[in-house]
């Protein structure tokens, strides 16, 4: 019973930051289009900033916290414009090349800031553990799992309840009709690239304390987010949510009931059998406009 | 014409029919750039000096960019490369430093080699991946140029790769897990062992040795191995929960991990590691609480060793760059241009086969120890256990096996 | 008129004919044999200005980075497949040549390594065929990784991490050692490519794919198979890249599995993007600019990454054509001059016939210029 408990606890507080990243790539690609390869590189920077503001300069994490979410925000307007806005008239693969040019250079430039060493970033809650059902907890994995379902939360209800959170929506279900509409669509590209820079940061200060932080932290996150977001079919918040869950737990049971040795390959697996079964993720298109 | 309605965005292959000639030219023309730049670039800065000897020219390989690529990797060896010349050189000859980026892949090394031979350097230095000595053992055979390696594997010895000129200065995986084993049997006396690795080629190796030599001395072991890019080590931890001694071989980054997990699922039993265990401690990677009971092997501390010239570099590196020398693979470093050094003083010239001759009979005492080339062409016998739970200013010597043979044969 | 003729638009001057002109698809216009002899012996003649090992060795490598890049373009220009799974058919094709070529030489080793490496990519397409673009790129990313796990365990084919060292390369029963043989014999296999590439251009088989490419569910209104059309073109791209695979084993001696990362991938995507894909010669020089150019940055350690995704994003602002769209600028003066020289060619013979054209290209036989993208 307390392996079962361990594993399961492992898989959802992996599957939160999956699902933290992939939220970011949804938005994303649903509002304009584009599917973000520097998504992984926000992530370390966030982790980056974090261990500067927090380590180096001794900031209490709170302020610390946000402030690295506004940098992440302003980085991600930032790519937007450099990366997106000139390029409106490409077709979506030069922009992506673009994304992944930026991706690239932001990492050089984080190896440039802070050297290739390892560093790593004291959890903010301690680095005490519960014990649930035989299991041992982290303090930093509820903290994860809690964040995660605050942050979905609240996406939720903005983009259902706010005034922005409508054009939102309408941008994300037809970008001429909103253009005709009269919503700011290049005004609202900039936020949603904002947005999705800061998804990843957080998931990235989040993670941080778990692992050490590195140049490559957020490379290897993004693929098990691609795969959530193949899964949940690009589309809604739910979908993409419930799909890294599964995933990430499915991922920890297998390695620990089927076979150790191939736990790498299990998210890859479960990834290609299920687009074989069901080509369109597993929870299939969104027909109307729904979260 | 009837206009279909696309609904796929417009993709960049409509049109764009380019008459083809000139990306072709492109092409050729950068080649040519290539030839006009690869002769020029690789050159030390410190061109023609006013000695009318030649310089002794090492081209260092190592990781110059990826994950190894340390902010301090090139202090220790400036610092005995600045020593050497300020005391005039060795009988004259000044020398100088190249460096070489071969990455951690064999290709990387290759196309590296490729590179630093073409410059025609006196001795190359560096290269701590057996993939990637192997893959150049026929050119530096050829070449004939003597070469210091630090890869740990057996393939990776003079002999199996029938390359005369190879010399290898650091230890060897079956010394260091040799040293480990033996130390935990003794001290520990175990029944049952757990031993966690990651999945690539010298740490599978190394997992194979230890468990094939505690199963021989009739211990039980249970083993996992992990992928290197591995974020969750739960089922790992847990399936070593039930073990008198835990043993993690891999890298700092997986080690600190693991050294997390192990603390949060309360295993108590002395934990024991490889070399890159200095990495984590001195890095920060793994808080107090969490190194407790955490020991592991390295060839060389120098401030825990008690020697004159271990004591001198200490205190040079520290007023040089203002901080404690960090990291334990720099002694080494520091060594082996030293050694080069006296290699060549030894041979009294900067030929090649007179210094790999005399790479093979000389006994030399740098700051990590005695450096003596075997029948093996390996210079390095000695393994330290140290116990880290102190912290970076705090480490203790547990042990020291000296004179351990590089291989079993 | 009927609506054929109505489609084609102003064919007053064939009015008075029984049956309509064939028409010259604009493909026909752009010299690619002239090109490619021109490239060809270009580049054979390199080892005589240098026999350096290092830059015959970075030129070696360019070769097989140009061979993945094309494969790459057969999927991603041809099929429309956008796939990452470029480092599993290299693998693939590397680890089977070598298993080959112990019974056969190096030959043998090339032709198992395009087939299986071939049929492994036709088979993902055909198990992913009904996936839309962007699932089927992860998948490819996916498969890509899961095929690095197996090859790496599955150690009596590949020789598990260590890999297999010692590779021979024989050929025609001569053993191939020096740098310009294997640099000779990478061109020789890149030029075969581009050859089979230049005549699929410029054969009707071409108009299917694009038109199956484009517009699916028109297209198989009118008979073609779509889905056995995408699968083959993606198994021929996967073909190059087995090809591309042996082809690396041979010339370095040896592989191990981390010469293939998920990270090779991603950079044949960019050498393809950033060539060009408007034409076949994009993938070329995006490979070979890109295997160059961090040699040339080699000595700026810290900052080469900086450097280089600097120039990439540069590159893709300045000219989001490609670096094959960089031609355009000197086009005036090439026509000129190749003008001069044809004149005393004879006139090429017309091919044509099948079905609806759709790109609207005017009937007669010169030439056309289509507009920028």
């Amino acid at each position: 019973m307390g392996e079962f408990a361990s594993l399961l606890a492992a898989g959802v507080a992996q599957g939160a930051i999956a699902s933290l990243i992939a939220l970011g790539i949804v938005l994303l690609h649903k509002t304009t289009g584009i599917v973000n390869f520097a998504q992984g590189d926000l992530l370390t920077l966030g982790a980056y900033l974090g261990v500067f503001l927090v380590v180096d300069h001794h900031v209490p994490w709170v302020p610390a916290y946000l402030l690295t979410l506004a940098v992440a925000f302003v980085v991600g307007m930032l790519i937007e414009r450099v990366g997106y806005a000139p390029l409106r008239r490409q077709p979506i693969i030069t922009v992506i090349i673009s994304t992944f040019a930026l991706a690239l250079g932001l990492r050089a430039l984080l190896v440039v800031w802070r050297g290739q060493d390892a560093q790593s970033l004291p959890a903010p809650v301690g680095a005490g553990v519960w014990h649930v059902l035989g299991a041992a907890i982290p303090y930093q994995n509820a903290l994860i799992v809690g964040v995660t379902a605050v942050v979905c939360a609240v996406l939720v209800v903005v983009l259902h309840r706010s005034t922005v959170g409508r054009q939102v929506r309408a941008l994300a279900a037809d970008r001429e009709t909103a253009l005709l509409q009269g919503i700011r669509v290049s005004r609202l590209s900039a936020l949603m690239f904002g947005l999705s820079a800061a998804l990843a940061a957080l998931g990235g200060l989040l993670v941080a304390p778990t692992l050490s932080v590195s140049t490559e932290l957020g490379f290897g996150l993004l693929l098990s987010s691609f795969a959530a977001c193949v899964l949940g079919g690009f589309d809604r918040i739910g979908a993409t949510v419930a799909a890294a869950f599964t995933v990430s737990v499915a991922q920890q049971l297998a390695a620990g009931y089927v076979s150790p040795d191939y736990v790498e390959a299990y998210p890859f697996l479960i990834l290609l059998v299920a687009l074989v079964i069901r080509p369109r993720g597993l929870f299939g298109e969104a027909i109307g406009v729904r979260y | 014409m009837p206009h279909v309605p696309r609904s796929l965005p417009r993709l960049p292959w409509r049109g764009g029919r380019r008459w083809a000639a000139a990306p072709a030219a492109f092409a050729v023309a950068s080649l040519v750039l290539v030839t006009a730049c690869g002769g020029g670039g690789g050159s030390p800065a410190n061109g023609g000096s006013s000695g009318d000897k030649s310089p002794i020219k090492i081209a260092w390989m190592g990781a110059e960019t990826g994950p190894n690529a340390s902010r301090d990797r090139h202090y220790a060896i400036e610092l005995a490369v600045n020593e050497i010349n300020a005391a005039g050189g060795v009988d004259g000859h000044r020398v100088e430093v190249t460096y070489y980026d071969a990455g951690f892949t064999p290709d990387g090394a290759l196309t590296a080699v490729r590179k630093a031979l073409s410059d025609k350097p006196t001795a190359i230095v560096g290269l701590a991946v057996t993939a990637q000595v192997k893959a150049v053992a026929g050119l530096l055979g050829s070449s004939k140029i003597p070469v210091l390696h630090v890869a740990q594997s057996d393939e990776a010895d003079s002999g199996a790769l029938g390359v005369q000129n190879l010399f290898r200065y650091g230890q060897t995986g079956y010394q260091a897990t040799g040293a480990v084993v033996k130390y935990i049997l003794d001290r520990h006396a175990p029944q049952r062992v757990g031993i966690i690795h990651s999945t690539d080629d010298s740490s599978a190796e190394a997992g194979r040795e230890m468990a094939h030599a505690l199963q021989t001395a009739g211990v039980q072991t249970v083993e996992r191995a992990v992928p290197s890019n591995a974020t969750d080590l739960t089922e790992a931890v847990l399936a070593l929960k039930n073990t008198d001694v835990t043993i993690n071989w891999s890298f700092p980054i997986l080690d600190a991990l693991f050294l997390k997990q192990r603390h949060q699922n309360g295993l108590t039993q002395p934990d024991y590691g490889e070399n890159s265990g200095a990495n984590v401690v001195f890095n920060g990677l793994a808080s107090p609480d969490e190194l407790r009971g955490y020991n592991y092997e390295i060839s060389c501390a120098p401030d825990l060793l008690d020697t004159q010239v271990a004591k001198a570099y200490v205190t040079a590196y520290k007023s040089k760059y203002n901080v404690a020398a960090t990291s334990y693979t720099l002694g080494p470093s520091y060594d082996a241009v030293k050694l080069l050094a006296a290699a060549v003083k030894q041979a009294g010239s900067t030929d090649s086969s007179a210094i790999t001759g005399a790479l093979r009979s000389i006994s030399y005492d740098g700051v990590c120890g005695r450096y003596k080339a075997d029948a093996n062409q390996n210079m390095w016998h000695r393994v330290m256990i140290v116990d880290a739970s102190g912290g970076p200013s705090g480490q203790k010597l547990l042990k020291s096996y000296d004179d351990l043979p590089s291989t079993a044969k | 008129m009927s609506v054929i003729d109505q489609v084609r638009g102003g064919a007053e001057h064939l009015r008075d004919r029984a049956a309509a002109a064939p028409s010259r698809p604009a493909v026909f216009g752009r010299r690619q044999w002239e090109t490619l002899i021109v490239v060809a012996v270009l580049a054979a003649l390199l080892p005589l200005v240098t026999n350096g090992l290092y830059l015959l060795g970075v030129a070696t490598t360019a070769t097989i980075y140009a061979v993945l890049a094309l494969g790459f373009y057969f999927q991603f220009c041809l099929a429309g497949q956008f796939s990452l799974a470029t480092s599993a058919f290299y693998a693939t094709g590397a680890y089977t040549s070598v298993w080959a070529a112990r019974h056969g030489g190096f030959l043998v080793g090339l032709v198992a390594a395009a087939v299986v490496a071939g049929l492994v990519g036709a088979l993902l397409k055909l198990a992913l065929a009904r996936s839309p673009l962007i699932h089927f790129s992860i998948a490819t990313l996916a498969f890509g990784s899961l095929a690095l796990i197996v090859l790496r365990n599955w150690e009596s084919f590949t020789g598990g991490a260590t890999g297999r060292y010692g590779i021979r390369t024989e050929l025609f029963g001569l053993s191939i050692t020096s740098p310009e043989g294997f640099y000779l014999l990478g061109l020789a296999v890149l030029v075969i490519g581009l050859v089979l590439a230049v005549a699929f251009e410029r054969s009707p088989a071409r108009r299917d794919v694009i038109f199956a490419r484009d517009m699916g569910d028109v297209a198989r209104t009118t008979g073609l198979r779509v889905r056995r059309i995408q699968v083959a073109a993606f198994g021929i791209g996967a073909a190059y890249m087995g090809a591309a695979g042996s082809l690396l084993a041979h010339t370095s001696g040896f592989i191990n599995t981390t010469s293939f990362s998920v990270e090779i991938s991603l950079d044949v995507l960019l050498m393809v993007l950033l060539g060009g894909v408007g034409s076949l010669w994009g993938p070329v020089v995006g490979a070979v600019v890109l295997t160059v150019l961090p040699e040339v940055l080699r000595d700026m350690a810290d900052y080469k990454d900086l450097i280089y995704a600097g120039i990439i994003l540069l590159v893709v602002l300045a000219r989001p054509g490609g670096l094959a769209s960089l031609v355009v600028l000197a086009r005036p003066a090439v026509v000129r001059g190749g003008a001069a020289l044809a004149q005393v060619r004879p006139r090429r013979r017309a091919v044509g016939g099948g079905p609806m054209r759709l790109d609207g290209a005017p009937l007669d036989a010169t030439p056309t210029r289509e507009p920028k993208p």
